[in-house]
């Protein structure tokens, strides 16, 4: 009996880890109000560039992107085994009250030489015709103002 | 008098008629003498020792020496020239996209070709290889192993390589079917993985208004994947446009 109700729990436990680690369509709808073109309103590096935010990619590679330095994604998050060439990869992503959260996790890498492990948060957060990108381990900060609507 | 004139009309008739025939005939010969259409796609690009070569300049400050692997000494594909051209003609469609005639900004502003609508396709292809050899040069010097190990907004993500793509899959991953390869520094790092990607965001951007980046479909300036192709950086294309300016078959004659 204790055993049963363990397994149950820990079912329930994982299909909540999984919904919490995925954007909602709800959450994509909220998203999708933001599309359209922004400027740099402000940053704390030249990496801030003026750009299109913009749903791209298919399914499983789905996320938002703000010109070409930007991307948040995937909406599903992503796991990528350890090799002989690559790091072991997990990517969550969930939305918060106003903000969408990347946490980025790279470990198990096969080589040490290049630095490539590590962990990074990226969050966007969205305001009224404004956008914070921001990176919490750097401190890399973007303000962004909306110009206009996508162009369909 | 009225069968002189029904005379003198059969005879130009059939002095028309000679005409007409011997008109026709000049045309057919004109065709045959100025050979046949031109095939679609570029199936002798790698292959046909007879076509025009064109030698990447031999100064390092032009072109560094490990872009030979694009375009050798003598002017033929290297390793990663012929990625390019085989890429371009493997569809239909791309070879419509990378060969078109009409393609903006090669013979307007800001004139990346006058030549262009004179090429035919071997020239075109080498022409590309050369765009991805000038892209390369400026990007990371044409060494596949160039990391940017400047201020980044992620350090786990730094663009890395021929065309300084990103380390993480998750990021680059919908840029195209071939940027979907691992996450990880060595992946980025092999040049058919870079090469293939590039030529993904290429395709994309071609593709103009309809394309993912919702370009203006010319190589510069546009929303570029490469930074130092954007009107915000150049309307020229900066050192790119100035090294993909001096492909000789781009030159008026």
């Amino acid at each position: 009996m204790n055993t049963r109700w363990l397994k149950t729990l820990t079912i329930l436990a994982m299909g909540f880890g999984v919904a919490q680690a995925e954007i909602s369509k709800q959450q994509l709808e909220k998203i999708e109000t933001y599309k359209g073109q922004y400027k740099v309103l402000g940053g704390s590096s030249k990496g801030c560039a003026p750009g299109l935010l913009n749903i791209v990619g298919d399914e499983s590679e789905r996320g938002v992107r703000i010109g070409h330095d930007i991307f948040l994604g995937p909406f599903k998050g992503a796991e990528e085994k350890a090799s002989e060439t690559s790091c072991h990869v997990k990517v969550d992503v969930s939305m918060e009250e106003d903000r969408m959260v990347v946490k980025t996790n790279v470990d198990k890498c096969p080589n040490k030489k290049e630095k490539e492990s590590g962990r990074s948060t990226k969050y966007l957060i969205f305001k009224k015709d404004k956008l914070e990108y921001r990176v919490a381990e750097t401190e890399f900060v973007c303000h962004f103002g909306k110009v206009s609507e996508v162009k369909k | 008098m009225r069968i002189f004139i029904l005379v003198a009309l059969i005879f130009s008739g059939n002095i028309f008629a000679q005409d007409i025939n011997q008109m026709f005939s000049q045309v057919q010969q004109a065709v045959r003498d100025a050979g046949s259409a031109p095939q679609p796609g570029c199936p002798h690009c790698l292959s046909d020792t007879r076509l025009k070569k064109y030698p990447l300049p031999e100064t390092p400050s032009t072109f560094n020496v490990k872009c030979r692997n694009f375009i050798k000494s003598d002017g033929t594909f290297g390793d990663w020239g012929k990625m390019i051209v085989t890429y371009i003609n493997k569809t239909e469609e791309r070879q419509k996209r990378y060969y078109n005639p009409a393609l903006p900004g090669m013979q307007s502003a800001p004139h990346t070709c006058p030549n262009w609508g004179n090429m035919d396709y071997n020239e075109k292809a080498q022409f590309w290889v050369w765009t991805f050899a000038s892209i390369a040069h400026v990007e990371s010097s044409c060494d596949n192993r160039s990391v940017n190990t400047g201020s980044v907004p992620n350090p786990n993500d730094r663009p890395r390589g021929l065309f300084q793509l990103n380390t993480l899959k998750s990021t680059r991953s919908w840029r195209g079917p071939n940027c979907k390869f691992p996450s990880g520094a060595e992946n980025v790092y092999n040049p058919a993985n870079n090469i293939h990607c590039s030529l993904d965001i290429m395709d994309e951007l071609l593709k103009g208004r309809s394309g993912e980046y919702q370009s203006n479909g010319k190589i510069f300036p546009t929303n570029s994947y490469w930074e130092k192709l954007r009107p915000n950086h150049s309307s020229t294309g900066g050192k790119i446009g100035q090294l993909i300016r001096m492909f000789p078959g781009c030159k008026l004659q």
